[in-house]
This record gives C-alpha cells, sequence and structure tokens, in this order.
C-alpha cells in the first residue's frame, strides 16, 4: 500500500494549483479524473522507490501536459479561476489599470500636471460610475452620455496638442461604431453569457466585442491608429500582423481538426 | 436546417471500441489498454469531449469507508456513442470495401 498519509496525499498541490487555474467544470472534468488516477497509481505501486518515482513523474508530466492543453482545447476553461480574475479583475480592469498607470508615467515628462489631473479625475468618474451601477444595477448603458461628454471633453482638451489626428480618431471611431452597430444588427450574437458575469472584453456601447467581428473591426482600428500615431513602427507592425495572423490561423486549423463541435458558433471565421 | 452528423475521430472510435468490448473503464486503464494510442495527458480532455457529444457517461467510483485519495471517474458507452460507432463502421464498409472495421 502507499506510504502517504490522509494528511499527505499526493496530488494534494496539483489539486490546489487546478484550483487556481481552471473553472469548476474543467476542473471536475479533465483535472480531478487525472489526479485520482495518479494517486491510485501511485497506491498500486506499492512500497518500490523506484516504482513510485516513475509513476510520479509519469503522473507529473501527463499533469503538465493537461495544463498546457487544457486551455487551447477548451477555451473557457481559464475563464472563472481565480488567478484569470485576479489578472483580469472581474470586469477586465486590472490589467488595464496597470496599463494605463504605466501609460501615465510614461507620459508624465511631456504632459506634467495634466496627467496627473486626468488620472484624479479619472478616478472620480470611476468611482461616481461604481456608486451609480451599485444603485442603478438594472439601467445599464444609462451612463453612456456622460461617458460621451467626457470623451468630447477629452478631445477638446488635446485637440491643441495633436490637430488634424484628434480629428481622424473621432472619425474613424465613428464609423468602427456604426459599422459595429449595422454589423451586431444583421447577425445577433448567438453567444449567450450568464447574467451579471461579464467576462473579461471590451464592451462598447452595450456591443459585446469579442472573437466576433466586432473584435476583428476593434483591431484593425486599433492598428490604424498606432499607424497613424506612430509610423516609424509601420514595418515592426507589419510584421507582427504577419505573425500573429500565421499564429491564429494554425490555432484555427488545430482546434478545428480536433475541437469542432467546441468552438463557440459566433467565432470570426465561421461567421 | 439540420443538425450536424456526430464526427467521430480515431481516438474517440477507439475508447468506443474498448469501453463496448471491455465494460466500464477507468481514464488510465484506456491508456493502457490502447497500447500507445491514448496519452495520460489527453485521455481525459477526449473523454471529457466525447461525454459533451454524449458518445460516454461516467460516474465517480463508490469509494470504501476509509478509503484515501480522490474518487475516480468510470467511463461507459452510451446507446448513442454504440450507435454511432456501428454506422461509422458501415460507412467504413460501404466507402472502403476492403477495410474491416
Amino acid at each position: 500500500m502507499t506510504a502517504s498519509t490522509p494528511h499527505s496525499q499526493p496530488g494534494e498541490r496539483l489539486v490546489k494549483l487546478a484550483t487556481r487555474l481552471f473553472d469548476e467544470p474543467t476542473r471536475s472534468t479533465f483535472v480531478l479524473p487525472a489526479l485520482a488516477d495518479f494517486q491510485h497509481e501511485l497506491q498500486d505501486a506499492g512500497a518500490s522507490p523506484l516504482r513510485r518515482l516513475i509513476a510520479r513523474l509519469r503522473g507529473y508530466a501527463a499533469f503538465a501536459r493537461l495544463l498546457l492543453a487544457a486551455p487551447f482545447i477548451v477555451p473557457s476553461a481559464p475563464m472563472g479561476s481565480p488567478i484569470t480574475t485576479f489578472v483580469t479583475g472581474k470586469y477586465g480592469g486590472n490589467v488595464l489599470l496597470v496599463l494605463a498607470l504605466a501609460l501615465f508615467a510614461a507620459i508624465r515628462p511631456w504632459f506634467g500636471w495634466f496627467a496627473v489631473a486626468v488620472v484624479a479625475f479619472g478616478v472620480i468618474v470611476a468611482i461616481a460610475l461604481r456608486v451609480w451601477h451599485t444603485h442603478h444595477p438594472d439601467s445599464r448603458g444609462g451612463a453612456d452620455p456622460l461617458l460621451s461628454l467626457l470623451a468630447v471633453a477629452l478631445f477638446a482638451a488635446i485637440w491643441s496638442m495633436f490637430g488634424w489626428f484628434v480629428l481622424a480618431a473621432v472619425a474613424g471611431g465613428l464609423i468602427m461604431a456604426v459599422a459595429l452597430r449595422r454589423w451586431n444588427t444583421r447577425h445577433p450574437s448567438q453567444f449567450a453569457p450568464p447574467a451579471r458575469t461579464p467576462g473579461a472584453e471590451i464592451n462598447l456601447s452595450s456591443i459585446p466585442v469579442a472573437g466576433d467581428i466586432g473584435g476583428l473591426l476593434f483591431v484593425i482600428g486599433a492598428i490604424v491608429t498606432v499607424l497613424l500615431g506612430l509610423p516609424d513602427l509601420r514595418w515592426f507592425v507589419l510584421a507582427s500582423v504577419i505573425v500573429g495572423a500565421v499564429l491564429a490561423g494554425g490555432l484555427f486549423l488545430w482546434r478545428s481538426s480536433r475541437t469542432a463541435d467546441l468552438i463557440p458558433a459566433n467565432s470570426i471565421l465561421r461567421r | 436546417m439540420q443538425p450536424p452528423i456526430p464526427t467521430l475521430p480515431p481516438k474517440e472510435r477507439l475508447i468506443l471500441d474498448l469501453l463496448i468490448a471491455q465494460g466500464p473503464l477507468f481514464g488510465l486503464q484506456l491508456v493502457a489498454l490502447s497500447e500507445g494510442m491514448l496519452k495520460r495527458g489527453t485521455v481525459y480532455v477526449t473523454l471529457g469531449r466525447m461525454e459533451t457529444k454524449g458518445f460516454v457517461r461516467s460516474e465517480q467510483e463508490a469509494m470504501p469507508p476509509g478509503a484515501i485519495g480522490l474518487p475516480r471517474r468510470l467511463y461507459y458507452p452510451t446507446p448513442l456513442g454504440e450507435r454511432v460507432v456501428r454506422a461509422w463502421s458501415v460507412m467504413a464498409r460501404e466507402l472502403l470495401p476492403e477495410m474491416q472495421p
């Protein structure tokens, strides 16, 4: 029998790790059965140190493969797990917050107190929006006019610094918004996220922008914005786009050949 | 629009063949019986996908009193899974007469 005690079951740490990495369905369907078989294999190995070592190594290797494969085979596997929630926040905010702070720290020498004022004002608006949504949980999108007003104020404030680029950004944003609205009206999403549990995705005027045509338009808009603002990086951006497209195509082909039934119906290429 | 016809990749067919021939099995038993065709790191993902498609069902083993460790998951073929294997065999015979399904 095994030398383990009820307090030191082999695989207990792996169970804790899986609890942090994956959502409950993935854990109960893939991870825990693998660890249960791992524990029983160790018990079957008896007291022989060599056989137990071999069983451990094989079990750890299998678990590592499972960790690597699960997010690709089951795209939703990491969603809702504690580590994903920690990194992205419930609304995808933590990473954006870090990026925003880094951005403001980087532009501080050029914009001086203007950057500090923007941060302070943004924090106040964020708190106000949070309080407002807490008191009006059912009126989704009710604060959109306020955000539109803030956007107009921002564009007006930076007009003198960026000139026609601001106008181009506003025009591009309007075109993208109209295109998104028209597309979503004609192709309503088949993806039904659970109520009150929004995922880590961008949301423009209540239009979910994820792995669909909205995401594609957003990416194209971001690339065009970078090219307009930083023309010196055009070859770097072009190379990044090519590498990203090749990687995405490879992943799509790989997943199509293995998990056709698990790919969401509203992916870009399937539409 | 008609619902899509269920697909049966080679590994899923192998699992169904083993479950139909041997009866309910654990994941590692499937790996051992597959003679290298199934890998222990991915067999549970394949089984989970088959469960989603309705080809297999699973239940946790009953743990005896005082037993330690996690309960293992035992996999059974479903009637749909058995029908899919039969249909796939018929199709293979029709398409490749020389093939022995």
